[in-house]
């Protein structure tokens, strides 16, 4: 019978790999969206498009200031540094930023409309009959030596209406630069000038491969420049710093890791079969995890796909729980040692899968697919060490395990002897009374932007190119829906009086919007309507008499009819347009306006809230929303799965047996954030997700410990050891990594798993009534 | 005979050489300091191409260095204009018409760095932005800018300035054909500063 399930588990594995194979071969590819882990009801697919194409376009950008004496040494310089990074053939010079020329491009584009372009302040003189006090202040213009209206735009404009629409535009989102020749040159406070090269990826901005190219282009020619000052801004720069730091720290704490195990179980076992097996096993796991996960969710995300296939490696207790059963009481015979441990596994599983299950009650799309990944991989993992191990681990004789169970004797003997009592007493205590008083303590956080350990020598550079540009990306921006540019800029208008008034209050530093630069349509005639009838009408001649125009023309305007100013024709002349509209893959238009300094975002909210069209997005805030409610949701789930545990212990060994069991797992969860809070480590998402692990670990030391009969009770602290050991040589180096979730993570496990082993042996106390 | 022409070639090169007049201008100190004022009248002719007739203003204005300029035209259009570095504001009859900060409108506070340079004779500033090519008129000098890199934010051709002890006139040919022609008279140092009104006009330009 068992040999039918053994040949069946064959096939299934075979099975998971072959449709795996198809669906790699299919383009297996894995969601990487973070906004795909929110819940569907508040993701909104079409706006999620537009958030996306934004972002996609952010991170393919980047910047770099080339820096001089004087403008002759920048330029030469900047010409080395472009010839260099634009021959990798992965950029392309982007023009959206240059504000450089915009003042002369705002005029060749305006000046055709300036009937139809007025201020606001202009358009309500006109509407409260106030045309004259503008024909004045047009004369008094023209007059002024601080006129720079030349005779082209006094004939066509004689009431200088442009002037004032374009005083009453947004000051530009950069500082101006100096033009020289193509070059737009920057002068710092030293006097020094720097050149502004504005670049877009062509190719993917994480590919390292892409971001070697680049640096190393860029390192070359700085080489050439001896030395002349590159300042370096983009997603591109930091991403390729993370990435080479997780390279290192991987080898690293990867290479010290998989050392520390193999020797580990080489010394303990005498055999390399233990290493291979329990690989085999974890492997196994993986594959069937990652074959349930693309069979049941249209598109498995990054995110699960890694925790899910983390939480698989909890199955390394099973393994080493079935090879210490070598060195038990009952004999070598693998049936027999299967027997022994097959309680404690399926119950082990049992509990884990309980808990995992309860992933699937969150909201949270990630939540689901992490607890079906993790469920399938630790159930296959597990069948393995049951179906294959007795056939394939036959080897290990008792007299290679002496060492390692005097070592799990000593522990032992400390465990049950009377006298050691009171110092086990204290020290328990000492760790509870530490834990609880360092939840105290303990200080949330949810904010992405303090995980983040960028490259201090890059954060520098950005600084630098903000105070010498003052381009400062926008944190926060409004994505307006709209079917053409026409409405989008018409819906613009109706938002700007609310962002205006927001920024009155205080709400808000300030916007940028499209609207601001192009009037929409419906504005535009309405304002023609109101020039003609309110100030050429009544002062055309006049206006034109005292200025001396000899032939009258058409008045103000070389346009014609119901010819509008649109988004498309002055996109061309002022590129920093583009950046304010974006289109998805599947034709949806949405306009953007970014806000500066947003200091009351349910003002903003509750500004908008009418706006149907109108979302406030808020990167920044959405990912840490995002942490929160994960974070909440594990927490709950850690909850809900002690309950169900608790449960499953009680019926398995009746009430107090059932608490001593749960014991370890629940201490183990409580203490290790009040402990970690004593050194100053906050409590994240990361943190809550590491727990779910430690209750699985903490519940399968505590199941083995509680199934252990007298006699294998040093062959189970053994493999507790053993597992124990592995866990912290796996996840408890990630301690050491610099980045913050991966650090987290690895000190929750760290510590996690440590009070797991140190609590376990609690579930030795005889139960209640004999294992069923 | 050859010799010969190139001396007189080269004497006479060496006679006219402007950097002669260069150097005893750039020597000059600026006419007026910090504390003072140059006040004087002006008449400015402004010339725009495809218009019947000059546009014709008389005025005064007062230059206060680092403080401001204030430029008051009384015909045809009574108008004051007062620019800072921190901006411009134009009033008519106790009415404010407009008013720019140099965030928005970059362009005017360079205008008055120019104005206040090329009527305080301040020509050390001027040369940072301008070419400079002087060359003598009768007791007076004749001095031509003509911008560096393109200018800048003006939209200045050549700016020509003559002058004896204070600027007589200034001639600025912009992009365009169009010119203005500006004639000072009555100049003079105001060594009392600024008056109440004046200084409440000119840090108008800030608020």
């Amino acid at each position: 019978m068992i040999g039918l399930f053994r040949a069946l588990w064959v096939g299934v594995v075979i099975a998971a790999l072959v449709y795996l194979g198809f669906a790699v071969a299919d383009g297996l590819r894995f969601d990487t969206d973070m906004l795909a882990l929110v819940p569907p009801a508040e993701q909104e697919p079409e706006y999620r498009a537009a958030v996306n194409a934004l972002s996609a376009d952010f991170e393919r950008r980047f910047v770099l200031l080339v820096g001089g004496e004087d403008d002759r040494n920048a330029i030469a310089a900047a010409r080395i540094v472009a010839r260099a990074v634009e021959g990798t053939g992965h950029v392309e010079r982007n023009t959206a930023l240059s504000p450089s020329g915009a003042r002369s491009a705002l005029l060749d584009l305006y000046l055709p409309y300036a009937g139809q372009l007025l201020s606001s302040d202009d358009r309500r003189r006109l509407r409260q009959d106030q045309g004259e006090a503008i024909a004045q202040r047009a004369l008094a213009q023209i007059f002024s030596p601080a006129s720079f209206a030349t005779s082209r735009q006094i004939r066509q404009d004689p009431f200088q209406l442009l002037p004032a629409f374009l005083a009453s535009l947004p000051p530009p989102p950069m500082r101006e630069a100096r033009q020289v020749g193509p070059d737009q040159i920057y002068s710092d406070e030293a006097g020094r000038s720097w050149v502004l090269l504005d670049y877009r990826l062509l190719a993917e901005p994480y590919a390292l491969r892409v971001q070697r190219r680049i640096e190393s282009a860029l390192a070359s020619a700085e080489r050439d420049n001896g030395g002349a000052p590159v300042l370096r801004l983009g997603t591109l720069f930091f991403a390729q710093s993370g990435a080479e730091t997780s390279l290192r720290e991987m080898s690293l704490i990867g290479g010290a890791s998989l050392a520390g195990i193999v020797a580990l179980l080489v010394w303990t076992f005498r055999s390399i079969g233990p290493v291979w097996q329990s690989v085999l096993a974890l492997l196994t796991g993986v594959v069937c995890a990652v074959a349930v996960g693309t069979a049941l969710f249209p598109r498995l995300h990054v995110v699960a796909l890694l925790f899910g296939t983390t939480l698989i490696g909890t199955t390394i207790d099973y393994c080493m729980h079935y090879f210490c059963t070598a060195f038990g009481p009952g004999g070598a015979s693998a049936q027999a040692r299967l027997r022994h441990i097959l309680p404690g596994v399926i119950l082990g599983v049992v509990t884990t899968l309980i808990g995992y299950a309860a992933l699937v009650l969150a909201p949270f799309p990630g939540l689901r697919q992490i607890a079906v990944v993790s469920s399938a991989g630790i159930a296959a993992a597990a069948l393995t060490v049951l179906l294959w191990f007795p056939v394939l681990n036959r080897r290990i004789t008792v007299s290679r395990g002496r060492l390692p169970m005097s070592i799990a004797g000593l522990a032992y003997h400390w465990l049950r002897r009377p006298r050691y009592r009171l110092v086990r007493s204290c020290l328990a205590m000492g760790v509870v009374v530490a834990g609880m008083a360092g939840i105290a303590l303990l200080q949330i956080n949810d904010d992405i932007r303090t995980m983040q350990a960028a490259d201090a020598r890059l954060l520098d550079e950005q600084r630098r190119v903000r105070e010498i540009t003052g381009l400062a990306p926008a944190l926060q921006y409004i994505l307006l829906a709209a079917p053409d540019h026409g409405a989008a800029l018409q819906r613009e208008e109706r938002l700007r009086s609310r962002l205006e008034r927001l920024r009155g209050q205080g709400a808000i530093d300030g916007f940028t919007m499209a609207a601001s630069f192009i009037p929409s349509p419906a504005r535009q005639l309405e304002d023609r309507s109101l020039v003609r009838q309110k100030l050429e009408g009544p002062m055309l001649a006049r206006q034109r008499a005292h200025l001396g125009l000899l032939a009258p023309k058409a008045p103000g305007r070389e346009v014609s009819g119901d010819t509008v100013l649109t988004f498309e024709e002055s996109s061309v002349s002022l590129p920093f347009l583009k950046n304010l509209a974006v289109t998805t893959e599947d034709g949806g238009l949405f306009h953007v306006v970014p806000l500066r300094g947003v200091k009351d975002e349910q003002a903003v909210q509750r500004a908008i809230v009418d706006l149907s069209a109108a979302r406030l997005v808020d990167p920044v805030g959405g990912v840490n929303k995002l942490l929160a409610d994960y974070r909440r949701w594990a927490v709950g789930i850690l909850a809900l799965s002690v309950g169900l545990m608790f449960a499953l212990l009680v019926w398995r060994y009746r009430l107090l047996g059932g608490v001593r069991a749960l014991f370890a797992p629940v201490a183990a969860i409580v203490l290790t954030p009040g402990l970690l809070a004593l050194v100053g480590h906050s409590f994240s998402c990361f943190d809550a997700m590491a727990l779910i692990l430690v209750l699985a670990v903490g519940a399968d030391y505590a199941i083995f410990c509680a199934e252990a009969s007298q006699a294998w009770r040093r062959v189970t602290l053994l493999a507790i050891l053993l597992a124990a050991l592995t866990s912290m040589l796996s996840f408890g180096l990630l301690a050491f990594s610099s980045n913050f979730a991966v650090a987290s993570f690895g000190f929750t496990m760290l510590v996690g798993v440590l009070l797991s082993l140190i609590f376990a042996p609690v579930a030795f106390a005889r139960p209640t009534r004999p294992p069923k | 005979m050859k010799a010969f022409a190139a001396a007189t070639i080269f004497l006479a090169y060496l006679l006219n050489a402007p950097s002669s007049y260069a150097a005893e201008v750039a020597s000059r100190a600026p006419l007026v300091q910090h504390g003072q004022v140059l006040r004087g009248e002006f008449v400015q002719h402004r010339h725009l191409a495809g218009f019947g007739a000059p546009l014709r203003s008389t005025g005064q204005f007062s230059v206060a260095p680092g403080e401001g300029l204030i430029w008051k035209s009384l015909v045809p259009i009574p108008t004051t204009v007062a620019i800072s570095l921190h901006g411009l504001v134009q009033t008519s009859g106790g009415t404010e018409l407009m008013r720019l900060s140099a965030v928005q409108a970059p362009q005017f506070a360079q205008f008055y760095r120019f104005l206040e340079a090329a009527l305080a004779g301040d020509w050390n500033a001027l040369a940072e932005r301008y070419d400079i090519v002087t060359s003598r008129d009768g007791e007076g000098h004749v001095i031509l800018l003509r911008p560096k890199n393109g200018g800048g934010m003006l939209p200045f051709e050549s700016v020509t300035i003559t002058l004896d002890r204070f600027v007589t006139g200034i001639v600025i040919d912009r992009h365009g054909g169009d010119s203005d022609r500006i004639r000072f008279s009555g100049i003079a140092v105001d060594e009392g500063g600024l008056g109440d009104g004046e200084r409440t006009l000119l840090e108008s330009t800030a608020q």
